[in-house]
């Protein structure tokens, strides 16, 4: 019996590991800085933290299918650079700018799932290539020069609901439906039986071709979007910045969340949810404690080191019961 | 009669590059009725199925549902046309639950999970299984997952069931259990197709029997009227080849001991002897720890408690190995061929080569030659059938594919050969070659360790068999000792 207990006690430890992980980080912060426990750092910390939640909440569906996209950040880039220039060339109004990132993340979504799927190439390949050519295409649409967001854009940053922005409310928002939809549509079981076993699902009659495109032009739309969202955040658009890393960021808040890399499992809430709270708490930390610049890729390795050893685990735990 | 699904299969051929599988089959089949599907590995019973199943496109000929010819392109028109599929290997999803596992076909739009898990219900429990629907099918036993498969076949209105070896893992009770759905299903007016390479269950279950060879009917008729010897002749087209019985053989000396193995609660202190060219048999049930006793000794799970101990010939006699070298000195042919068995998409001399690469060194490199020429001796010494060693492991029938691997061990000339399912999913006439191959190895001197849920092959090839029951010997039987009755009612 005591034996039974004890084992539950290590699977509770490892199932909440990354919450009980955040708190732990909290406490630290809490104790170094006076001002890690207050509201407007919070407020600071969820607003930076909405581009990456959008990011990554596309990146699930991907790791979930078993596959990888690393061209999101360019994708990013790209998207924010023409959503900038329409507003400040064509002086179109914010939704039109916003609708047409999000277009242009959907148009190089279509290209990545065109030539993963259709062409079959290896889905690294194909997307690393795009990063490459799409980070280009960003300083080719913006000539290579930083350029500072309109005014409208400050403005619509400025805007408040119960003291909050709207970065804030649009990623939780993203992340809900996007979990809604994995959860509690057939789309969304689709994904998971193509990633659970593929050749299962082409049995029971999943088209395994069509779910995978679908979510790599999901995967891009989101990441157009969430590119605007990171240049509102900088306050400029730095065409060789901007969602640099993102992507390897967005699979370190996946795993973190409990997504396998092999496929099959994980979730958006609270999964990715709290692997990018994770992410972003150790971030904002550092800064509240005058961290030296130079230690943060230090800290970002060893955060996707935890991501690692925490996924391992969690599979070892998986083998053992059998 | 007139309301009866009926199926008919017209001059169905179907060629695959350079592979006549299946050449002008004709098959009338109807409601209330389990037909046997029997033939060797090629024989062309999985092609077969796998067009009824929409998997393959026939090459020629045609099918009728209820008389009206239709064309199945994908499972999706099997599904739509009322045929199930029930694979060998369930077709899973083990993240998932049961119930998003029967309906996952069928969702459209919104899931609504209350609906999925009332038909999951409904389904299994048609089937007297108590399985819950919101359970991973990953933490499932595997019968129950068939269970679960069949499920999903009825669930979308399958009134034309295939099933294709679907009790390979099974156990005894796990087997009668579906015997009785089976049979079920026939009294509520399916028809079903029975692929088994067990000719006791062809005989046991089944109303009419369809042996295939080479692509083509060579037999058919009332399951009844036709002898075990007729079927077997037209199985392998000659005579059977049996493995002999053979004279008590005396050993004398040790060459392995295993003292109180120890993994968890399988094994459970689980000692034995086994001697220079005896075949020691495991005898026991899924989940007796049999596969798990010889990973243990193979090093490759942890071993909380015991030792092994092994006589290299150098005249120190029995030393303690520790587990991480014992691979050295071990052959293991594994239960499941394609998962850890082989490299499918390796040729035959690298898989042959693989297990013992050290002997191969010259200086930095790898002989390749040499390891050509002795793949090649060894494919000839097994009987291997393939065009030659260059071929693909993937290109092979599982009887040859058994063959390779067997031979990739014995390359290494082990002390011990543990086997386990030396003829799982084989056909009949590569099985008594491997039975009398492992009988040879042994008379050689190669002690063999090998386990198979089989009764008669753990009698045929055994010297010795120790029972194990939850991870625990409970009895061991000597050759003239072993007996069915005896063996079932020890691991019981």
């Amino acid at each position: 019996m005591e034996n039974k207990k004890q084992f539950n006690v290590k699977n509770f430890l490892i199932k909440y590991a990354l919450i009980i992980l955040i708190l732990l980080l909290w406490v630290v912060y809490g104790v170094n800085s006076p001002y890690f426990f207050t509201v407007k750092n919070f407020k600071s910390l969820i607003v930076n933290a909405a581009p990456l939640l959008i990011y990554a909440t596309g990146m699930t569906y991907i790791l979930i299918l078993g596959e990888i996209d690393l061209s999101i950040g360019s994708i990013g880039a790209v998207s924010a650079s023409l959503w900038i220039m329409s507003m400040t060339e064509k002086d179109m109004p914010l939704a039109a700018a916003f609708g047409i990132a999000i277009l242009t993340g959907l148009i190089c979504g279509t290209v990545n799932a065109f030539l993963i799927i259709k062409l079959k190439i290896n889905a690294f390949m194909v997307t690393l290539g795009m990063q490459f050519l799409l980070r280009g295409v960003c300083y080719l649409v913006v000539h290579g020069e930083q350029i500072l967001t309109p005014q409208k854009v400050r403005d619509f940053a400025k805007l408040r609901l119960f003291t909050l922005s709207p970065l804030f409310y649009i990623g939780l928002l993203v992340a809900i439906i996007m979990m809604l939809v994995y959860k509690f549509t057939s789309y969304g079981r689709k994904v998971q039986a193509t990633g659970c076993n593929k050749e299962a699902a082409k049995l029971v009659g999943v088209n395994v071709d069509r779910t995978k495109f679908i979510a790599f032009v999901l995967c891009g739309g989101l990441a157009g979007l969430a590119g605007a969202f990171q240049c509102i955040n900088v306050g400029m658009l730095l065409p060789n910045g901007l969602g640099d890393g993102s992507e390897f960021l967005a699979i370190t808040a996946c795993v973190l969340g409990g997504t396998s890399l092999l496929g099959g499992v994980g979730s958006i809430i609270p999964g990715t949810l709290l692997g990018v709270v994770f992410y972003y708490s150790i971030e904002n930390g550092l800064g509240l404690m005058g961290a030296n610049v130079y230690v943060y890729p230090i800290v970002r390795g060893i955060v996707i080191f935890l991501a690692m050893v925490t996924d391992s685990l969690k599979r070892s735990i998986g083998t053992s019961r059998k | 009669m007139e309301n009866q699904t009926s199926l008919e299969i017209k001059n169905i051929s179907k060629t695959f590059p350079g592979v006549k599988a299946l050449d002008d089959i004709n098959i009338k089949a109807h409601g209330g009725e389990i037909i046997g599907l029997i033939g060797v590995n090629g024989a062309g019973k999985s092609t077969l199925m796998n067009i009824l199943g929409g998997i393959h496109k026939p090459s020629q000929g045609q099918i009728l549902i209820d008389g009206n010819p239709v064309e199945i392109n994908s499972p999706q028109d099997a599904e739509k046309y009322g045929i199930g599929f029930i694979h060998q290997e369930p077709v899973m999803f083990n993240y998932m639950t049961v119930a998003e596992n029967i309906s996952l076909s069928r969702l459209k739009g919104k899931v609504n999970y209350k609906e999925i898990n009332v038909i999951a219900k409904e389904y299994l429990g048609k089937m007297n299984c108590d399985i819950k629907p919101t359970d991973k099918v990953g933490e499932l036993p595997i019968g129950s997952r068939q269970m679960v498969e069949i499920a999903r076949a009825l669930s979308s209105g399958g009134k034309i069931l295939l099933f294709d070896e679907p009790t390979a893992s099974f156990t005894d009770k796990e087997k009668q259990k579906l015997f009785e759905v089976i049979r079920d299903l026939k009294k509520q007016g399916s028809c079903i197709f029975f692929i088994s390479h067990f000719l006791d269950e062809v005989e046991e279950l089944t109303d009419r029997t369809i042996v295939l060879r080479d692509g083509k009917v060579v037999i058919t008729g009332n399951t009844k009227d036709i002898t075990r010897e007729e079927i077997l002749r037209n199985m392998i087209g000659g005579e059977v080849a049996q493995v002999g019985n053979e004279q008590k053989r005396t050993f004398d000396k040790v060459t392995m001991k295993v003292e109180n193995l120890t993994v968890g609660k399988l094994p459970d202190h689980v000692s034995f002897e086994i001697r220079r060219g005896e075949v020691l048999g495991i005898w026991g049930l899924m989940g007796s720890g049999r596969t798990e006793t010889l990973r243990a000794i193979y090093g490759i799970d942890k071993v909380d408690e015991g030792a092994v101990y092994l006589d290299l010939d150098d005249g120190r006699g029995l030393q303690k190995i520790s587990f991480k070298d014992i691979s050295n000195y071990c052959g293991y042919v594994t239960e499941a061929r394609h998962d850890d068995g082989c490299m499918l998409p390796w040729t035959l001399w690298e898989n042959m080569a693989a297990p013992n690469l050290k002997a191969y060194k010259k200086k930095l490199f790898l002989d390749y030659n040499q390891q050509k020429e002795d793949s090649k001796e060894f494919a000839k010494k097994l009987n291997v059938k393939a065009p030659s060693v260059f071929t693909n492991m993937s290109a092979l029938s599982g009887g040859n594919q058994q063959k390779v691997i067997m031979a990739k061990w014995l390359m290494k000339k082990p002390k011990v050969f543990l086997i386990d399912e030396p003829t799982r999913g084989v056909d009949v006439g590569a099985k008594a070659e491997i039975q009398r191959m492992i009988r040879e190895l042994a008379r050689e001197g190669t002690s063999c360790l090998v386990v198979s849920s089989e009764i008669e092959e753990i009698s045929a090839l055994s010297d010795r068999v120790i029972i194990l029951n939850r991870g625990v010997i409970k009895g061991e039987l000597s050759r003239e000792e072993i007996e069915k009755h005896t063996l079932m009612s020890l691991c019981v």
